[in-house]
């Protein structure tokens, strides 16, 4: 769709499927000229539903598009509102679970039950030494999967881990990070093929982060460094360094995820009550009390939920539990572990 | 989030672990109480569910819908959501299950011998 190019205005509703739903005032010009499309809404719920009609291109007018729209009410009645057939298609069609752990990664067939418990060394064309069973083990057979982030929309896993095979002995200067457990890289496996698409060499990141749409891989180290990735090429498109002048801070917890204008990353971790400002190519902190906005109404609500100090009441400490759509459900629990608000 | 707006939802008599379901305009509450174990290193603490779901509309506080889960009840936790929100994986050792938020239906999906949290508590996602 191209957008409200042409809107014929209010002298198009109309009152149809036994007034049941009325025909909306906009109707909007689809991908081709000779395509239009209407908008339906039914007047109980406030649903959309959405009629397009191939017509010529002359045709566009509002009266001729509602003759042709006679011809395809009958469906149009029947069918069920467009956001509740999308919602059903989706709750239909999910087919896989992925869960990932340390060393494993968990394939479930939701319509089987068929289950898979696959090695992530293995996916990786590598595998545990036998000395990693004896009395003397090397460090490298502290071998795990860090920084995992699953990117189910595009079907792929990141993590970064050792590239070397548990039990493998190093020359010290295959020891990046001087932890013996030799050179990192960031792995990216293909869920649906369950290959190994690339190892992007990198130190140990202290963080890992997608943007919504998984085209660009967030690789932060120290918080004071932040290699971004492009997905479909693995080329690293910039580096963001601590300069002094614009210190770089930087840290994604485990639950922090990309609002989709790539401006704010929002946390939705348990141990961190902050956002970070992408602004001019840097990286900023930004801490928050989301009860210093709350109204005097809605305060009071939290009078359970202090606790007495010698310079006053303070409100008990309150933890980001969930994130999602930009919105952060926060939850604070009363001194007695009895009561709970959010 | 640019614009801050807050409010406070909802205060409950109970503890509960808690997740922004659906398109975040609605929240999932799971009766819990917190079971620390401190004599135990290995095995750490965790949450021990009554089975009772209450899903409560942000904006407004209001709970919309409870549902009594047997399958739900004891050692067990959420690990993900959906795309649309409208489901969730939880495990309940060995056990995988789905909890659909719409419905209240569970459905045991897998079960999975020597489950530690460690072989899949990093990540986890629904695909199509």
């Amino acid at each position: 769709m191209t957008g409200a190019r042409d809107q014929p205005g209010s002298k198009c509703a109309a009152m149809i499927c036994g007034s049941r739903m009325y025909i909306d005032s906009r109707a909007y010009l689809g991908r081709h000229d000779s395509e239009i499309v209407l908008v339906i809404g039914e007047i109980e719920t406030n649903r959309y539903r959405a009629a397009t009609m191939v017509m010529e291109r002359r045709s566009r007018h509002c009266a001729t598009a509602l003759a042709v729209l006679a011809l395809v009410i009958p469906a149009v009645c029947s069918a069920p509102p467009l956001a509740q057939s999308r919602e059903a298609a989706s709750r239909r069609s999910y087919r896989w679970l992925y869960m990932v752990g340390a060393r494993n990664l968990v394939q479930i067939d939701l319509t089987t039950g068929t289950t898979r418990v696959l090695k992530l060394l293995a996916l990786g064309g590598l595998q545990e030494e036998e000395n990693c069973s004896s009395n003397h083990v090397p460090p490298t057979c502290d071998w795990s999967a860090e920084k995992i982030v699953l990117d189910p929309q595009n079907r792929r896993l990141y993590f970064a881990a050792p590239t070397t095979s548990p039990g493998d002995e190093l020359d010290q200067r295959d020891d990046e990070d001087a932890s013996g457990r030799g050179p990192f890289a960031v792995w990216v496996l293909d869920l649906e093929g369950m290959k190994l698409l690339r190892m992007i060499e990198t130190s140990a990141p202290s963080s890992m982060l997608l943007t919504a749409d998984g085209k660009q891989l967030l690789v932060s180290h120290d918080t004071q460094v932040v290699d971004t990735f492009d997905t479909d090429t693995f080329a690293k498109i910039s580096t963001v360094k601590n300069t002094g002048k614009s210190p770089v801070d930087a840290f994604f917890p485990p639950g922090s995820y990309f609002l989709p204008d790539r401006k704010f990353i929002v946390s939705g971790g348990v141990t961190a009550d902050f956002r970070v400002r992408i602004e001019a190519g840097q990286f900023r902190q930004e801490f928050m009390d989301p009860r210093t906005q709350l109204s005097a109404e809605n305060l009071k609500r939290l009078q359970g939920f202090v606790h007495a100090e010698k310079d006053g009441q303070k409100l008990l400490l309150a933890v980001p539990v969930s994130s999602r759509n930009g919105k952060t459900l926060v939850s604070v629990v009363d001194e007695g572990e009895t009561k709970e608000a959010f | 989030m640019e614009t801050g707006a807050t409010s406070t939802a909802a205060v409950i008599n109970y503890l509960a672990l808690a997740q922004l379901i659906g398109s975040g305009n609605e929240f999932v509450l799971s009766e819990a109480r917190y079971v620390p174990v401190p004599d135990d290193l290995a095995r750490g603490p965790y949450f021990d569910n009554s089975g009772r779901l209450a899903i409560y509309d942000v904006k407004s506080g209001t709970m919309l819908k409870e549902f009594n889960k047997p399958e739900l009840k004891g050692e067990g936790e959420f690990l993900c959501l959906s795309p649309d929100g409208s489901l969730a994986a939880f495990v309940r050792t060995p056990n995988i299950l789905t909890v659909n938020f719409s419905t209240g239906d569970v459905k045991q999906v897998a079960t999975i011998s020597n489950l530690q949290a460690w072989t899949y508590a990093c990540a986890c996602g629904f695909t199509q």
